[in-house]
């Protein structure tokens, strides 16, 4: 039935939508978040609660001891022998370059694998800026660091130590430093003088020391007053209160007894080099204070005396305490006098009066007295640190930033993955493996030293492997016209060149017996170089034709100018550049890093073997491997290390002059091998079947189905087991400082040693504990970047 | 194209033959495996003469014989130890500090993690940041710094003995009547609120502010402007500004919970605060807050100073056994009710409270048995040596005049169990047992280190559980504990425990950094033995094989717990 529907007849609804209400102000937004993550039952609260206040206490007792009380200058003063321990002074740009390097190849690795965003570019600004901000700023709005000088000629006694204030004081400055001497405006009180902050001579340390220690007193009989009055107190306790009450007697005011800051004081700046007199003053509590401008570097000498018998203390800035150090150049002993605050030294004997030397604040018998302000934190401890990162930061990042770009630049040159063609990471990835490879190799090269490396010979290594990349790309253009003309002059080149490398003229000359190593060498390069070219013809797939001709004229540019520039800048060509280093003088940061590297590199292709071993079918091959496995891994490393340690000069009386630094390197590894034997096994098993049998299918043998079937997708699988391995083995490293080498732990432990900073534990430990941390850190981070970026998966073609 | 010629079997030479043996792959892998073999034998046996040799030339022929000797050397802390014993008694005291180390640090380290783990999953936004900080920062640093801080900043850095931490602080104590009066109020009132339904609950929003502020005014009357107030709280020395500035913290951060949590009685909440605040104070004024308080004397029982920790020496005396006859009869009756209970529940589908019945039980027992042996009466008089002839003395006099032995203390003792609180004498403790500051030290670091791996583990182990599992067990109506207990752990202890097994025998080897600490374990021991004796060879092969057997119990033991708990499949 079909009815027409009258337009006017339609039911009329009148539908108003509700108005929206936003939502409460509980559902959404950051109290909505607050609430759902802190507040969310009781028992949250609670636990809210009580994390909040510990958690703040912490945070503020942590920051009142880092600013407070802490003494940095055992960081700051032995940043080198943390990083490198007593490394030789003049192989340490060796180091430098070396850092430099990685933080290229880690710019380089950045455009492979991760994408760059504001953040990193932002942060890395922001930490420039107060790397060199802080320290402009902080000189320009913050006063020097005041330091306390007693005057007076009454002895100060403090518990069991007496010292008599020294009339005379030198002290080490730059040219146009201020130096200002005043008397202290806080002599007034005990309760002022116990605020006093800053550094002291001995004789005002023991005055503050004296103060506190009576203020302290007499708190404490207040307590115990307080407790008799009004505490709850079993009979004995209260017996024991009277007691130390009564016995106990609260000396009077101090300020009083030595009456301080009563009368005038005589000051006088002397040049210390020349003895002439720069300024002098007779200063009293309200005048104005003597303020000196220092002609040149060097040594200055402050007289001060007092009026009468009183004793006065001096508020001065521009006097810091010196640290005396005892170096031996040249055969001649050498006291060198450094300055604490900012490392400013000089060799320059010690100014003398009368022919006596004039005694001096120094850091093994002074510590900075009473609670630190910020402004002094700054002053002292952030401000030079800043100053000397700095520069170094700076160049690190310019490193990084030049490997960014070359890698941007050798992505734009190299031709496009299929599937992919806007990634330019992509396209490098395939080299970073092998620039990290080689650069490790080329790491400890450097720390180690090559024997009988000239420039001459450097400029030849170099070229000679650039020679095998030009004649890579020379192979790829072997089907233009000109192709095979060119191979045959590169050919011709670099036997040439590897004739002059080798010496062999001369050689053979001389004695043709002697040649046949060196004719070897021509031949392996040779053999090597043609190979390349091979290859480079078998892969000139998706090079367009500029492209294969650009890369051949790079190369060549590349190897003339490594060839001839280098015995062109450095004179003395016979030189070695590379002298080998005494393995006794690694330390520090340096020698952890290497033992880590050292031992994942080397236990890498025994690790393999053993993992392959153990799952190989021979009974015998497998024992082996299970037994050599379980035994190690059965062990702690310590019997490992004692044992390389205490058994190798055993094996053999000719391992005895072994190195205790290669020893350790050599259980490292062994230990190392087994867990990475575990590892490598875990991803072996992971790998199905299927892969195997279809190799062998293809008609592959079992060497050829495990190396380019099995073996790198295992490797792939077990990546961030490989990092959590190498990452356990950096903090591993740490065992060998208990059999007597200094990596970064014994360092700490021998720096905690030296006089002027022992007991400051706290302050190494924490340094060392930041360095670990970051280091470990970093390396799990990049594990979780590669899981991430599906490298470790099994790669889809 | 040989393959022509089947069924032509064709004579072979002598030299085909042999060629058809040398190509022929088991032949070569036997060849191999012999070749392998003696090349690894001879390594082997190289390396031995040529050690022995070395050894040999200096007059030190490997032998086990050495251990009979005389050590010389002094172990602090070793009880039944002195340096006249043999080389293998130092070995012994060695091989039970390792084993107290590596028992206790089992036990710390998978209570810490477990907590550390659960915490890692925490809905709190606040614990789960703390404790994945301070995972991470544990995970990424080396366990022997750790120890080294451990000992060096923290344990050495506690009070020396004469001042030693004490818990808690001996003397009087006055816990304010008041106090006792808010909890039998609150839990008065929690307990009658949880038995209202939902609507009738929010209806009485306002009741919960109203005491919280009630107490919170009075307190904060009493800590400010009460004079003479108890000065230990609970004994713990919490006093002066602390205490005040703790009060107020707590009182704003008790406002905004209250405030975010909720919300939908806001009113009610805010009015019955400040209603509760106002009645506080006006009690507070008009002084009809109680002020009473009630006067404990307390006794330290744990000093703990920079040469350790000193807890209380625990005796059983002559009638320990036949109390202990009562507890295991307690324990026997648990069991066969908890077992009974069980099945009762499964037949009927009842559920009774099995394991409250059970500990019931026990602790039942436990006391009346306490009653029962202190109750037996004593000797009237004992024997007692006085001036080397034994005469019998009343036990009252003897004990008053002291004459008692402390043998003949746990003989004639009324109790069980003696409980001798630690006491000082100068220097050193008369009474109390003594846990050396290496010791402690050295448990502690590796408790904290394996328990951050731990947690990590265990976080992991839970999230391997599928969340449909959770959300099945919510909807059965299962409550927070029984699903942990029933649905996820029984899951998430298959994921776990291999690689706890794993951490388990990091632990027991990680203890051997002891030594860096001058802590006697086995390796240190050993050092030393090998240091004096020279007999480096069967030293190392002493060491390694006592870890090595360390390690095949833990291994042997974490296999058994994992076979129990692997997914029964047909």
């Amino acid at each position: 039935m079909a009815t027409t529907l009258d337009p006017n007849d339609r039911a009329i609804v009148n539908y108003d939508e509700p108005p929206v209400k936003p939502p409460p102000m509980l559902a959404v937004g950051p109290l909505a978040w607050v609430r759902e993550n802190l507040f969310k039952s009781t028992f949250d609260t609670v636990l809210t609660i009580v994390s909040a206040v510990v958690l703040v206490s912490a945070v503020i007792g942590l920051l009142q001891w880092s600013i407070g009380s802490a003494n940095w200058f055992v960081v700051t003063g032995n940043l080198r022998l943390f990083l490198a321990g007593t490394f030789p002074a003049d192989a340490l740009w060796r180091l430098e370059w070396a850092l430099r390097i990685a933080v290229f190849l880690g710019g380089f690795t950045l455009l492979a694998y991760v994408r760059v965003g504001p953040a990193l570019v932002v942060l890395i600004g922001v930490m420039l800026l107060l790397l060199f901000a802080v320290p402009v700023v902080t000189d320009a709005t913050i006063p020097p660091v005041t330091t306390y000088l007693a005057v007076g000629s009454t002895p100060i006694v403090s518990g069991t130590v007496t010292e008599i204030p020294q009339d005379e004081l030198a002290f080490v400055a730059k040219a146009g430093e201020t130096v200002r001497v005043q008397i202290a405006n806080l002599g007034g009180s005990d309760d002022a003088l116990s605020h006093a902050a800053g550094f002291t001579d001995r004789a005002s340390a023991a005055l503050i020391n004296a103060v506190n220690n009576r203020l302290q007193t007499q708190q404490e009989m207040l307590n115990l007053q307080e407790q008799l009055d009004h505490g709850l107190l079993t009979d004995a306790q209260r017996a024991d209160f009277r007691g130390e009450v009564s016995t106990t007697d609260v000396p009077p005011a101090l300020t009083e007894t030595y009456s301080v800051n009563t009368t005038s004081v005589q000051v006088t700046l002397i040049n210390g080099t020349t003895g002439e007199t720069l300024d002098s003053a007779t200063l009293t509590a309200d005048s104005a204070p003597l303020t000196v401008t220092l002609p040149d570097d060097g040594w200055y000498v402050l007289q001060k005396t007092i009026d009468g018998d009183g004793t006065a203390l001096l508020e001065t800035t521009g006097i810091y305490p010196l640290h005396v150090r005892n170096l031996t150049r040249d055969g001649v002993q050498i006291e060198q006098y450094e300055r604490m605050i900012d490392g400013f030294n000089t060799e320059a004997p010690r100014a003398a009066i009368d022919g006596s030397t004039v005694p001096i604040i120094q850091v093994t018998d002074n510590q900075y007295q009473g609670l630190r302000s910020f402004g002094d934190y700054l002053r002292m401890f952030v401000a030079p640190f800043f100053r000397d990162l700095g520069m170094p930061f700076l160049q690190l990042v310019i490193a990084g930033v030049l490997g960014y770009y070359a890698a941007f630049g050798l992505a734009r040159v190299l031709p496009a993955v299929p599937g992919a063609p806007r990634n330019l990471g992509l396209r490098v990835r395939g080299a970073v493996t092998w620039l990290w490879l080689l650069y490790l190799i080329a790491l400890f090269l450097l720390a180690y030293g090559v024997q009988g490396l000239s420039a001459l010979g450097v400029g030849l290594l170099l070229s000679r492997f650039v020679w095998v990349g030009w004649m890579y790309f020379t192979g790829m253009n072997l089907d233009r016209v000109w192709g095979r003309p060119l191979l045959g002059l590169v050919t011709i080149l670099g036997v040439a060149q590897s004739v002059i490398a080798e010496g062999l003229l001369d050689k053979l000359s001389r004695d043709p017996a002697s040649a046949i190593g060196a004719i070897l060498g021509v031949v392996i390069w040779l053999a090597i170089g043609l190979y390349a070219a091979r290859m480079g013809r078998g892969a000139r797939g998706g090079w367009t034709d500029s492209l294969r001709l650009r890369a051949v004229i790079g190369s060549a540019v590349v190897w003339l100018i490594l060839f001839i520039v280098p015995p062109l800048l450095i004179q003395s060509t016979t030189q070695n550049v590379l002298p080998l280093t005494d393995t006794r003088r690694w330390g520090g940061f340096l020698l952890t890093a290497l033992l880590t590297i050292v031992a994942i590199l080397a236990s890498f292709p025994l690790g393999v073997l053993l993992a392959l071993g153990r799952r190989s079918s021979l009974p015998v091959v497998k024992w082996t491997c299970i037994v050599y496995i379980e035994l190690v891994r059965g062990v702690p490393l310590i019997t490992v290390l004692f044992m390389a340690q205490l058994l190798v000069p055993l094996v053999n009386p000719s391992l005895a002059e072994v190195d205790n630094v290669i020893r350790a390197m050599i259980g490292l590894t062994l230990f190392s091998a087994a867990y990475l034997a575990e590892n490598v096994r875990g991803g072996l098993q992971s790998i199905p079947g299927g892969q195997e049998e279809a190799g062998k299918a293809l008609g592959l043998s079992s060497w050829q189905v495990t190396l380019h079937i099995t073996l790198p997708q295992a490797l792939r699988a077990v990546i961030p087991a490989l990092v959590g391995q190498a990452i356990a083995l950096f903090k591993d490293t740490s065992l060998v400082s208990l059999v007597g080498l200094i990596d970064l732990l014994g360092e700490s432990n021998t720096v905690i040693a030296q006089p002027e900073y022992i007991g400051l534990r706290s302050e190494t430990y924490v340094f060392i504990g930041v360095i670990y941390f970051v280091v470990s850190y970093l390396m799990a981070w990049i594990s979780r970047r590669i899981e991430a970026s599906g490298s470790g998966a099994a790669r889809r073609v | 194209m040989t393959g022509t010629r089947i069924g032509n079997r064709p004579q072979k030479s002598f030299f085909q033959n042999i060629f058809a043996l040398v190509s022929d792959l088991r032949f070569i892998q036997i060849l191999g495996q012999i070749i392998f073999l003696i090349l690894v034998v001879i390594a082997v046996t190289s390396l031995v003469s040529s050690i022995t040799g070395a050894l040999a030339s200096r007059n030190l022929t490997p032998s086990f014989t050495f251990l009979e000797n005389r050590a010389g050397f002094a172990i602090a802390g070793a009880d039944g130890y002195s340096p006249n014993d043999s080389y293998w008694a130092a070995f012994n005291v060695g091989l039970r500090n390792t084993l107290i180390v590596v028992v206790g640090g089992l036990i710390g380290a998978t209570v810490l993690g477990i907590i550390a783990g659960v915490f890692l999953l925490s809905g709190n936004w606040l614990i789960r940041t703390i404790t994945r900080f301070f995972v991470e920062i544990l995970r990424n640093t080396p366990l022997l710094l750790q120890i080294f801080a451990w000992y060096f900043i923290a344990i050495l850095a506690l009070p020396q003995l004469n001042d030693a931490l004490t818990l808690p602080n001996p003397g009087l104590v006055a816990l304010p009547l008041r106090w006792f009066v808010y909890l039998i109020v609150g839990v008065f009132v929690w307990r009658s609120l949880r038995n209202l339904r939902i609507e009738q609950r929010e209806r009485r929003a306002y009741l919960a502010p109203l005491l919280v502020g009630i107490a919170a005014a009075i307190e904060i009357g009493f800590a400010f402007f009460y004079k003479t107030s108890g000065r230990n709280l609970f004994g713990v020395g919490l006093s002066g500004g602390g205490l005040q500035l703790l009060y107020v913290t707590a009182s704003i951060l008790v406002l905004i919970a209250l405030f975010l949590t909720t919300s939908r009685q806001l009113r009610a909440i805010v009015g019955g605060l400040i209603l509760g605040l106002l009645i506080g104070a006006l009690l507070f004024f008009f002084a009809l807050a109680p002020d009473a308080a009630l006067t404990v004397e307390l006794h330290s029982f744990i000093y703990l100073s920079n040469r350790g920790l000193v807890y209380p020496e625990i005796h059983t005396t002559a009638r320990f056994a036949e109390w202990f006859l009562f507890v295991v009869i307690g324990v026997t009756v648990a069991v066969a009710l908890y077992f009974y209970l069980g099945r009762l529940t499964e037949q009927t589908g009842n559920p009774h409270p099995r394991g409250r019945y059970a500990l019931a039980s026990i602790v039942l027992f436990a006391l009346i048995g306490w009653f029962v042996v202190a109750a037996e009466p004593l000797p009237s008089a004992v024997p007692v040596e006085q001036d080397g002839a034994i005469t019998y003395v009343p036990l009252e006099d003897a004990r008053n005049q002291g004459l008692l032995t402390p043998s003949d203390e746990l003989q004639y003792s009324e109790q069980p169990v003696i409980v001798a609180l630690p006491e000082r004498a100068g220097l050193r403790f008369r009474t109390g047992t003594l846990l050396d500051q290496r010791y402690i030290a050295l448990l502690l670091a590796l408790v904290i280190y394996t328990a951050a791996f731990i947690a990590e583990i265990v976080r992991a182990g839970i999230l391997a559980v599928p969340r449909g599992q959770l959300e099945a067990s919510r909807a059965l109506g299962l409550k927070n504990g029984q699903t942990l207990y029933m649905v996820i752990l029984p899951q998430a202890l298959r994921v776990i425990i291999p690689p706890l097994g794993n951490q388990y025998l990091n632990l027991a080897k990680n203890s051997s950094l002891a030594l860096a600490i001058a802590y006697s374990d086995i390796y240190a021991v050993m050092y030393t033995v090998i240091n004096q004796s020279g007999q480096a060879v069967t030293g190392i092969l002493i060491i390694m094989i006592s870890y090595l057997i360390i390690s095949l119990i833990i291994a042997g033991g974490m296999n058994w717990i994992n076979g129990r708990f692997q997914l029964v499949t047909r």
